[in-house]
């Protein structure tokens, strides 16, 4: 008769040769800790005297799990190695890793374990809309906020749009500032268009926006110049009177480029060629 | 019939060694209850954080609402990226039976640190009533924050990463059998969280040049409490960030020595507790500390308890 104590599946975790399912005098003895023993002292097992849960596995079903273990921690290690640049090698393999890892929650999809990196994504993002065609300055409303009060909009949208803020450093306010740093990451990569898919939700509540950007907030460690810089997000809102759908057009950042054109023949006739 | 090849003594002591490895560390039910009790505690916290926003995010014309994410995956040919992103959650945008479910996830974590507390006080048979309850509570626990996490797809962090590993490992940890395994995939999951931040802190010239930790607490906009003026002077912030980038690389390995392990314990411990502080991430960090926890000592009384409750074990059978 098992013991009650038993985990009910232990029979099926014990292996082919397991000892339990046969005679008591077959059981196998706890491995006791000696002296020399390579966990015994102060090296990584460090109360090995306990160890009466392993001896309920065969020998065999030892490795097989030590070696699921191990496979299981390297390609969750793999994962963060590549989380930072991954080179083309390391790509493939985590493709290949993928379904495992996703799995489990633990694909870092480029995400940064370290804090503290300075990274765009890491400053704090603010959500501003416009709400005259003017673009003057003063007439920005912070993340929608105020503007949605002073409205009195009804539905969903205005109070979460407020509460999904939450207090600085919470839970909530750390979620909504990762969901504005993928849009303003999307707009810095003219994927404004891929942003449109969380800024329509927002936007369609509220008929009288008319433009709407994602800015970085300066802070102790931002430049002039990275303060000076443009709103990596910023989209114009155009509103069909015939539908009540609506489009967001990307408004271009104004940036110092050069045309990418090739030097006309003409060039090098009044030049100092011979 | 030829005889069997012998095995040479060095590698019979390799695979020995080895297997102690994996199973050689206590497998007591007193060596997991502080983690257990932080990481339900965070866990509870995880789920209701999310109860007030659940409309917001995942509700119908939310901004992940299932037809937003779908579009926006399909324009970016994302689909077959986040295929194995599975959760359930994905299937409704019914903002009661979400709710309902977060609320099934924060009792479920309330529970496991109830039926800790209780355990701790009285160590109790692993087949009884509390027991089984225990092994169930846990594996929900790690089903639902997989879930939410994968759900909660553009806006999930290092928090979901660390929670959903350390709630997987505890529920392992539930089945006697794998309580060894479960708390060694705790301590070395731990040094590779650490020890990839601080490989990561060596890629950015912030935690070179003595201002890693003024980096850190400077966007005052998404930190409670705000300490960016408090660490500015560069008397204090420069040791600081040479000591946290030391801490981060040093303590994942010394903590596996004999002679280190105490010091590099607390170090990690103590740099978790300063990177919340700066950082304001008050699930991820407390999260990997619990995971440190796993380096304690289990109490011997409990030990010889569990190592007597074996020997009844085996007898009986």
């Amino acid at each position: 008769m098992p013991a009650p104590f038993l985990h009910p599946f232990a029979p099926a975790l014990l292996g082919k040769g397991s000892s339990l399912s046969k005679k008591k005098k077959t059981l196998p003895t706890p491995p006791r800790s000696t002296p020399n023993s390579p966990i015994a002292g102060n090296s990584f097992g460090q109360d090995a005297q306990s160890k009466g849960s392993t001896s309920l596995l065969s020998p065999r079903l030892q490795r097989i799990v030590a070696g699921c273990a191990t496979v299981h921690l390297i390609v969750i290690a793999f994962s963060y190695f590549a989380s930072t640049a991954p080179s083309s090698f390391e790509s493939r393999l985590l493709d290949f890793c993928r379904p495992y890892l996703a799995l489990l929650h633990q694909d870092t999809e480029g995400l940064s374990l370290a804090i503290g990196r300075n990274l765009p994504a890491e400053k704090t993002h603010e959500m501003q809309v416009l709400a005259s065609q003017t673009p003057d300055v003063e007439t920005w409303d912070s993340e929608l906020t105020k503007y949605a009060k002073s409205e009195s909009k009804a539905g969903f949208l205005s109070p979460p749009v407020d509460n999904a803020r939450g207090p600085a450093g919470g839970c909530r306010q750390r979620r909504w500032q990762r969901m504005l740093a993928r849009m303003a990451e999307l707009g810095e990569l003219d994927q404004a268009a891929l942003a449109a898919w969380f800024v329509t939700p927002l936007v369609e509540q509220l008929p009288d926006v008319e433009q709407v950007r994602i800015v970085r907030l300066p802070d102790l460690m931002t430049t002039v110049v990275d303060d000076s810089a443009a709103a990596p997000y910023s989209v114009a809102v155009v509103r069909s009177k015939k539908s009540p759908s609506l489009q967001l057009l990307q408004i271009p950042a104004n940036r110092l480029i050069a045309p990418a054109v090739a030097p006309q023949a003409s060039d090098n006739s009044d030049g100092d060629s011979p | 019939m030829s005889n069997p090849t012998p095995i040479p003594q060095n590698q019979t002591a390799d695979q020995g060694s080895w297997i102690e490895f994996w199973f050689g560390c206590s497998a007591s039910s007193s060596s997991l209850i502080p983690v257990q009790l932080v990481v339900g505690c965070i866990s509870a916290w995880f789920f209701a954080s999310h109860f007030q926003d659940a409309a917001f995010w995942f509700g119908p014309g939310g901004i992940l609402s299932p037809q937003q994410v779908a579009g926006f995956l399909q324009d970016a040919d994302l689909s077959d990226a986040v295929a194995w992103q599975w959760s359930p959650l994905y299937l409704t945008d019914n903002v009661f039976l979400i709710r309902v479910f977060l609320a099934l996830g924060t009792c479920l974590a309330i529970l496991a640190v109830v039926l800790t507390l209780v355990t701790a006080r009285k160590p109790i048979h692993i087949g009884s009533g509390v027991g089984l309850a225990e092994k169930w509570l846990w594996l929900g626990i790690w089903l639902s924050v997989v879930w939410l996490a994968n759900r909660s797809l553009l806006i999930s962090g290092t928090e979901e990463i660390a929670l959903s590993a350390a709630t997987g490992y505890l529920a392992l940890a539930q089945w006697h059998v794998g309580r060894p395994v479960a708390r060694r995939l705790l301590q070395v999951h731990a040094c590779l969280l650490m020890g990839m931040g601080g490989l990561q802190m060596l890629a950015s010239e912030e935690w070179w040049d003595g201002t890693g930790s003024v980096a850190v607490a400077a966007p005052t906009g998404r930190r409670f409490p705000n300490l960016a003026d408090a660490i500015s002077e560069p008397g204090f912030h420069d040791p600081l960030t040479h000591l946290l980038v030391l801490i981060a690389l040093g303590a994942p390995i010394l903590i596996w020595t004999g002679r280190f392990r105490a010091v590099a314990l607390w170090s990690a411990i103590g740099w978790c507790g300063v990177m919340s502080l700066l950082s304001s991430q008050w699930i991820y960090l407390p999260t990997l500390a619990a995971m440190f926890l796993a380096f304690r000592k289990a109490d011997q009384s409990s030990v010889r308890s569990d190592f007597a409750e074996y020997s009844q074990a085996r007898d009986t059978v």
